[in-house]
């Protein structure tokens, strides 16, 4: 059954009892309708008897005082009506003991007045019906009392119609009030229970116990639909929830291996990078910013002893993480190689060297080919104080006395497709005073965004940055370039590897 | 489960208002009347005289102070017992008796049931139950006596008595003491029927009265058997004196008078101290002129002058004064 035919239903249960209640009541009513019909009948027709039988004693005591042959007919007339009218109680129903005793007495008393009244007719005889008619009064006294108790029974039983109206109809809207009360109480039970129900086993399914037990259902109505509902969305999720777990464990163990192979391509990268001893060895004096975003990275730095002098280099291959990480080792070996072959090249030829060697590495000279990779660096040939500078997209900035001087690099990385297979690379020559700082660094640091406007830390920034900073030791100044860097990345996470290799002579 | 509890108090205030019209319906028919009961004496109604004068005070008790009656007669109860008993069995709150002959009976059955009250009218007993109420009938008498005396021609009047029996005697005293006052050469002859319910006797000892002694005013006090002799003394053309209800209605040529022994207006009375007192209080009431319980209804069918007149109401003040005294077995 549908809620609104349960919801109808209660309403109609209501209704129903009323009308039955209504019914009883009427027939009821129609009962006593008939029985007071009936009784004032029964006093009307006593009424009748009693004017009759006081118009014939009338009529005798007229005779009797003055017997003419017009009161002789008179009394006959009246004799007649008076008969005509007791003949109701051959069949008159009477209330008790006492009514019917009087009833009796009636009847017995119209006998003796019926034998008299034809002596009176037959023989004229006034002083009979004078006799007669004072006989008459007692007949009188008993119709008297026939009606008074009629009418006693007749008050006694309007009483008791009135009292039992009432109390007919007390009761009946008792009975009411209690029959649907019930009725509702037991509806709204069915209905409400199964929502209750519903109610606990969805809040489990919301609060994430999915191990309870679904609800059998057996109405077919919206609760009951809503439950089905329920428990299929309930199994569904179940589903759900134990695949993204399975999911989730097999994830885990695929990222754990992946970890596992990066920690161990870290341990492999450290061993190409140069150490840091040698950097110290190298330069008066120097600090290094080395931050990789992944574990592994792009970015490297590179050193190299030559016949005379030594070459250092800042690069940053394309990419991050893992890639990066191999383009590093194919750089360095790349790198390594190229000054193996020949310990007093140029920069700008090693640049063009390594150009050609990636290219070819990764079959990059041809036009077909999967990738398009290469690298940024910068590199310089250092004997005594003498400076030679070959750059691919990494500027070498040189502080002295003086102030800030950017040695602009090639517009040209290296290895990748648009950069040229013989793409000849310029080099710049100078000599460091002792107050000379010589800057590297990739676009790491410059191009990291800050949590204001998203701008990029930016390359007159960092100028700026190295102005600033110039009285003091290098030491100091990698202190504040790591809070400078800190202070503007805000909340931004780090974007590329950083590299910045700053040295003295 | 507040439901249940608004179920519950719906219920409780229900039975009470229940239980309240239940009271209601059993606090009925308290004001019950008040019931007479009446045994008729000898005829029963109808005899023109005694038990129709007594019923009629019941009748006008009935319509006047609100009380029922129902009575019994000797044609349905056989014995005057019985019917006693009948009325007794009926709840009545007083029963009255009528008449010399119900003495016995009504002594026997009083004493049976001394808590029933009872009222005899005519007559003097001694029992704690019976109230009675008499009539100086003597005085009644006397009056007619001193109508049948003034007016006799033949100086011969006649005296028919139902019985010989003190209630008769005292009938015959007055009235030959109310002749003989005013007409001492009259002569008064007294015949008993034996027999209040004859009235063929009645008729025959008048017709003798009337050829045997001339005696042209008679005075029956013999109740049903009165009638008898009045149709006689109306067929004879002589005057007859009535009694105990005005008599003239009987025989309209004839009936100069009657004694009226105002049975009704003792009955009333009696009924009403009922009404007002809840019983009867005194032992034995007597009721003469002055109490209005006997009388002599007014003079018809003969001339009665103002002398005459004056004569009667001067001798009437004087019976009631007791200033003359009733003669016993006067003659």
């Amino acid at each position: 059954m549908k809620l609104k035919t349960k919801l109808l239903f209660n309403s109609l249960a209501s209704i129903f009892v009323a009308l039955l209640i209504l019914t009883y009541v009427i027939v009821r009513m129609i009962g006593m309708q008939q029985t007071a019909n009936h009784f004032s009948n029964t006093l009307l027709q006593v009424e009748q008897l009693n004017s009759a039988v006081v118009s014939y004693q009338q009529a005798l005591d007229n005779f009797g005082k003055n017997s003419t042959a017009g009161n002789l007919v008179n009394v006959q007339t009246k004799y007649q009506d008076m008969l005509n009218k007791t003949y109701f109680l051959l069949h008159i129903s009477y209330n008790n003991e006492e009514e019917k005793k009087r009833i009796n007495f009636i009847r017995n008393k119209i006998k003796t007045i019926k034998k008299d009244t034809e002596v009176v007719i037959e023989e004229e005889n006034s002083v009979k019906a004078k006799m007669l008619s004072s006989k008459i009064f007692g007949v009188m006294n008993d119709i008297y009392l026939l009606n008074l108790s009629l009418n006693q029974q007749y008050d006694l039983f309007s009483k008791e119609n009135n009292n039992q109206i009432l109390y007919i109809s007390i009761m009946s809207g008792v009975i009411l009030l209690f029959v649907s009360s019930m009725i509702n109480l037991i509806i709204t039970r069915k209905i409400v229970k199964p929502i209750k129900l519903l109610n606990n086993y969805s809040k489990n399914i919301a609060s994430g116990n999915l191990s309870v037990h679904e609800i059998q259902v057996n109405s077919n109505d919206e609760v009951g639909e809503l439950t089905r509902s329920f428990n299929f969305m309930k199994g569904n999720l179940r589903e759900l929830i134990d695949k993204i777990k399975k999911n989730a464990a097999e994830l885990r163990e695929k990222n754990e291996r992946i970890n596992d192979s990066i920690i161990y391509a870290k341990r492999l990268q450290d061993s190409i990078f140069a150490p840091e001893s040698q950097l110290q060895q190298l330069f008066s004096e120097y600090f290094l910013i080395f931050k990789q975003r992944d574990t592994v990275g792009g970015d490297f730095f590179w050193c190299k002893h030559a016949e005379k002098g030594f070459y250092i280099a800042v690069a940053d291959c394309t990419g991050h993480g893992v890639p990066g990480a191999l383009m590093t080792t194919l750089s360095i070996s790349a790198l390594n190689q190229i000054i193996e072959e020949d310990r007093n090249i140029s920069p700008s030829a090693v640049l063009e060297s390594l150009n050609h060697k990636i290219k070819k590495a990764l079959n990059q000279e041809v036009k077909e080919g999967l990738t398009d990779d290469g690298l940024d660096i910068a590199l310089c040939y250092i004997e005594g104080n003498k400076v030679t500078y070959a750059g691919a997209k990494v500027a070498l900035y040189v502080s002295d006395h003086t102030g800030v001087t950017v040695l602009k690099e090639d517009r040209k990385s290296i290895g990748y497709r648009r950069t040229p297979l013989n793409y000849r690379f310029t080099e710049q020559s100078f000599t460091t005073t002792e107050s000379t700082t010589l800057y590297l660094t990739t676009d790491g640091f410059i191009d990291q965004n800050g949590c204001e406007n998203d701008q990029s830390f930016g390359k007159k920034r960092f100028v700026e940055l190295i102005e600033i900073n110039q009285t003091s030791s290098l030491n100091e100044q990698k202190d504040r370039f790591h809070s400078e860097l800190k202070q503007f990345m805000g909340k931004e996470a780090q974007r590329d590897d950083i590299t910045v290799l700053a040295f003295k002579l | 489960m507040s439901v249940f509890r608004i179920i519950c108090f719906c219920l409780c205030f229900s039975l009470v208002l229940i239980s309240g019209c239940n009271s209601s319906l059993s606090s009925e028919s308290d004001n019950k009347n008040i019931k007479i009961g009446m045994m008729l004496a000898d005829y029963g109604l109808g005899d023109q005289s005694f038990n129709d004068a007594a019923f009629s005070g019941l009748i006008k008790a009935r319509d006047e102070l609100g009380i029922i009656f129902d009575y019994r007669d000797l044609q349905t109860t056989e014995t005057y017992e019985q019917g006693l008993i009948e009325l007794i069995e009926d709840d009545c709150d007083l029963i009255i008796g009528l008449g010399f002959n119900m003495i016995d009976a009504i002594t026997k059955i009083a004493m049976q049931y001394p808590n029933q009250q009872f009222l005899f009218i005519d007559g003097k007993i001694d029992v704690p139950n019976i109230t009675s109420i008499s009539f100086k009938e003597d005085e009644g008498s006397f009056i007619v006596g001193v109508i049948a005396g003034l007016k006799t021609k033949t100086n011969t009047v006649g005296f028919i008595g139902g019985m010989d029996i003190p209630v008769i005697q005292k009938f015959r005293d007055g009235f030959i003491t109310g002749v003989k006052t005013v007409n001492p050469k009259a002569k008064v002859i007294v015949d008993y029927a034996h027999d209040f319910g004859a009235p063929e006797v009645g008729r025959q000892i008048a017709r003798k009265m009337i050829i045997e002694h001339q005696a042209d005013i008679i005075y029956p006090a013999a109740g049903y058997t009165g009638l008898g002799a009045i149709e006689e003394i109306a067929d004879q053309q002589k005057y007859a004196i009535g009694v105990d209800s005005d008599q003239f209605f009987l025989a309209e040529n004839t009936v100069i008078t009657s004694m009226m022994k105002h049975l009704d207006v003792a009955v009333f009375s009696a009924v009403k101290t009922v009404v007002e007192h809840g019983s009867l209080t005194e032992n034995h009431i007597e009721l003469g002129i002055s109490e209005d319980g006997v009388g002599a209804a007014p003079i018809r069918v003969i001339p009665f002058n103002d002398k005459e007149k004056a004569l009667l109401n001067s001798l009437t003040e004087k019976v009631m004064n007791r200033t003359i005294s009733i003669q016993k077995d006067a003659r």
